[in-house]
């Protein structure tokens, strides 16, 4: 196929139809067998094609009698049957017989086409000496045993590992890598590592598969290194699951929340990596937290994270992916590290602190307080918003029955804070807090500011309001400001997944805090 | 920290055992990611005759990205400055996974015999050496023999 690819349509001929004596199963390339007898026969100068046909008129004999036994000769391992069907070039193979039998035959037409002609007898003729010569290899094939002198082991070496090659793929460019090594260097560029073509197309055509030649190669020659590389393939799995053991990867980019789903759009090449890791290890998690320095020299990420199980994972071409994740359980970190490029850490999980009966009643009725709260809120939001909200995070969750008993409280409250207008830090902090009482009392002071701050900016709107549309309630006006916010990073994220420079959490509104004034850290009780 | 990568082993031994002509490069006993390297100025150069130090370091997603060289002995040449960085397209933009050690510190050798003053990076330098190419030469000679020689 790669010689048809080059234009070597004899040359591809030739070898096809070597690959059916020895196969016996045109099945396979029976496809593109036919198009290179196309394009070897199309290649033919007009003028040759139009006396060719004009041939077919000329020809004194029926060419339906004599196109099976001319095809059954020069494919000796070619099944009949096959001959009788038709191809969609029907047309061109008629000319076959036409041509090759004309002239060799020594047919009426014989001196008009003598240099085409040789061309394609010569084929024939290469046809038939490489179709002898598999017959005779046929019988001693058994005996045929490489030399293991002459084999050299570094000779099935990974350019790119260094180690014997494991599940070898060979590229349109003709270079044999693993099957992850080369998966990993295309995550960094489209570049063949050896020859620097362009791998873009033969990777969006998903045409990547192991090149089985090598592949039974290294078993047939090399089988105690064959052996060893897929001990050390197995082992490497099986550390990667290990070392999550104590370790988790981390993904720095938000704050994700238990129970609350989290889309995430997969570009930079050490998280693209990192989920290849999941689902080698089968672990399908990672943990997820917040970014809380912008300076790329000096990354520092948030001490509390979620960590997010991979739902549904969905591959591009381009190797990015999209991922439909949610949270399962928060997580302090202990210790950082780093593997492949990417973070990982030592993490400790956590729940919220039991709550004592006591208290329950109390709690209760705080909770009764601040759920239909948090749903009016919801519901003053502009429909556009809210359906935002809802593709990204869901409809807002039931509340449990058993909602004070839960490691994480009720799942609510978090998918509330998941689109809350409050900064990252104070999320982080709200994430860490093993009180239910005081994530409740968070979400209620929250609402009340939103509410405050709305009113206050109705008030100054009102004063210098000249237009009557600038009188709109509370809610719908608020609305309207971080809708507005919301749409403009919405365009923003959607321009990233083309350019890749924003950050990874797909299209979903993010709230500007700025409305909540100078006090919105004093969210949180200090107590 | 993970385990040290096959490649990474295997690319120290060889530079071991069949060492480059005019380049050693030799790992750290702590870290061996870090290698101390020396390059001997090329013949025909201005740097003829001197020995430059440099150093290399492996980042954890080595092969993927470039290793990190600087050179520790002060040089005249308009594509190194004067903290030692290069301005060589393979250790940014054109890196590919399957150039080593070997051939990236072979490439920064091949620097020093061509400098290139169009691209860079010690803008005096490569000024002077476009304007007064003789006399950047000799300041070449000069810093190789007063920074290169003595060690």
């Amino acid at each position: 196929m790669a010689l048809t690819g080059l234009g070597r349509y004899e040359d591809a001929i030739l070898s096809f139809s070597v690959s059916v004596a020895l196969d016996h199963d045109m099945g396979a390339v029976r496809h593109e067998m036919t198009h290179a007898l196309h394009r070897f026969l199309a290649g033919a100068p007009a003028g040759y094609r139009a006396r060719c046909n004009s041939l077919g008129v000329l020809a004194p004999y029926s060419l339906h009698g004599r196109r099976p036994r001319f095809l059954a000769a020069s494919y000796p391992a070619l099944n009949c049957s096959d001959c009788e069907d038709s191809f969609s070039g029907e047309e061109d193979f008629l000319q076959v017989p036409q041509k090759f039998s004309s002239t060799s035959l020594g047919g009426p037409a014989a001196p008009v086409v003598p240099q085409e002609s040789t061309r394609l007898r010569s084929l024939v003729e290469r046809i038939f000496q490489e179709v002898e010569k598999i017959k005779r290899m046929d019988v001693k094939l058994e005996d045929l045993v490489v030399n293991p002198d002459l084999v050299e082991q570094s000779d099935f070496d990974c350019v790119l590992c260094c180690r014997t090659l494991w599940q070898p793929v060979t590229t349109p460019c003709g270079h044999t890598y693993c099957w992850m090594c080369l998966d990993r260097c295309l995550d960094y560029s489209f570049a063949c590592p050896l020859c620097m073509t362009s791998l873009a197309d033969y990777l969006s055509s998903s045409q990547k598969a192991v090149t089985e030649v090598i592949e039974h190669s290294l078993r047939l020659l090399l089988p105690a290194e064959y052996l060893a590389r897929q001990v050390t393939h197995h082992q490497e799995l099986s550390e990667l699951v290990q070392l999550w053991g104590g370790q988790v990867p981390v993904f720095v980019c938000t704050t994700g929340f238990p129970g609350v789903p989290c889309p995430l759009y997969v570009y930079e090449p050490r998280y693209r990596v990192m989920m290849r890791h999941c689902a080698e290890a089968g672990t399908r998690e990672f943990g997820i937290v917040a970014c809380l320095t912008k300076d790329p020299g000096n990354k520092s990420y948030a001490e509390f994270g979620t960590m997010l199980e991979i739902r549904d994972w969905i591959l591009l071409d381009s190797g990015c992916s999209i991922l439909t994740t949610v949270g399962v359980r928060r997580f302090h970190v202990l210790t950082r590290g780093e593997r492949d490029g990417y973070d990982t850490a030592k993490v400790e999980y956590f729940r919220d602190q039991p709550i004592p009966a006591d208290k329950l009643p109390d709690l209760k009725y705080l909770h009764e307080r601040v759920r239909p709260k948090a749903w009016q809120w919801f519901n003053s939001l502009e429909a556009e918003l809210q359906s935002e909200i809802v593709r990204a995070f869901g409809q807002m969750p039931e509340l449990e029955e058993d909602w004070p008993s839960l490691a994480d409280g009720p799942v609510w409250t978090w998918w509330l804070l998941a689109f809350l207008p409050l900064s990252q830090e104070l999320k982080v902090e709200i994430l860490a807090t093993t009180s239910l009482e005081k994530r409740l009392r968070a979400i209620d002071k929250t609402l009340d500011r939103i509410q405050a701050a709305a009113v206050i900016k109705q008030g100054q709107d009102v004063a210098v309001a000249t237009r009557p549309e600038e009188l709109t309630s509370n809610s719908r006006h608020q609305a309207n400001q971080t809708q507005q916010t919301g749409e403009s990073l919405y365009e923003q994220e959607r321009q990233s997944q083309h350019t890749a420079t924003s950050s990874h959490q797909l299209p979903h509104p993010i709230f500007n805090a700025s409305f909540l004034g100078d006090n919105r850290e004093q969210v949180m009780e200090s107590s | 920290m993970t385990a040290l990568p096959r490649r990474i082993i295997k690319e120290t031994q060889r530079l071991m055992q069949e060492p480059v002509p005019g380049i050693s490069a030799v790992p750290d006993d702590s870290n061996a990611r870090y290698f101390h390297v020396i390059v001997t100025g090329p013949e025909d150069s201005p740097f003829e005759g001197g020995l430059f130090k440099l150093e290399l370091f492996l980042p954890e997603d080595y092969p993927m990205s470039a290793p990190k060289v600087r050179f520790i002995t002060k040089i005249y040449h308009p594509n190194i400055d004067r903290l030692g960085r290069i301005c060589l397209d393979i250790l940014k933009d054109k890196w590919s996974p399957a150039l080593q050690i070997r051939t990236v510190l072979l490439s920064i050798q091949a620097l020093l015999s061509a400098p290139n003053p169009d691209d860079p990076l010690a803008n005096d330098v490569a000024e002077l050496w476009k304007v007064n190419e003789a006399e950047a030469i000799r300041n070449a000679k000069e810093w190789t023999r007063r920074y290169a020689m003595d060690n």
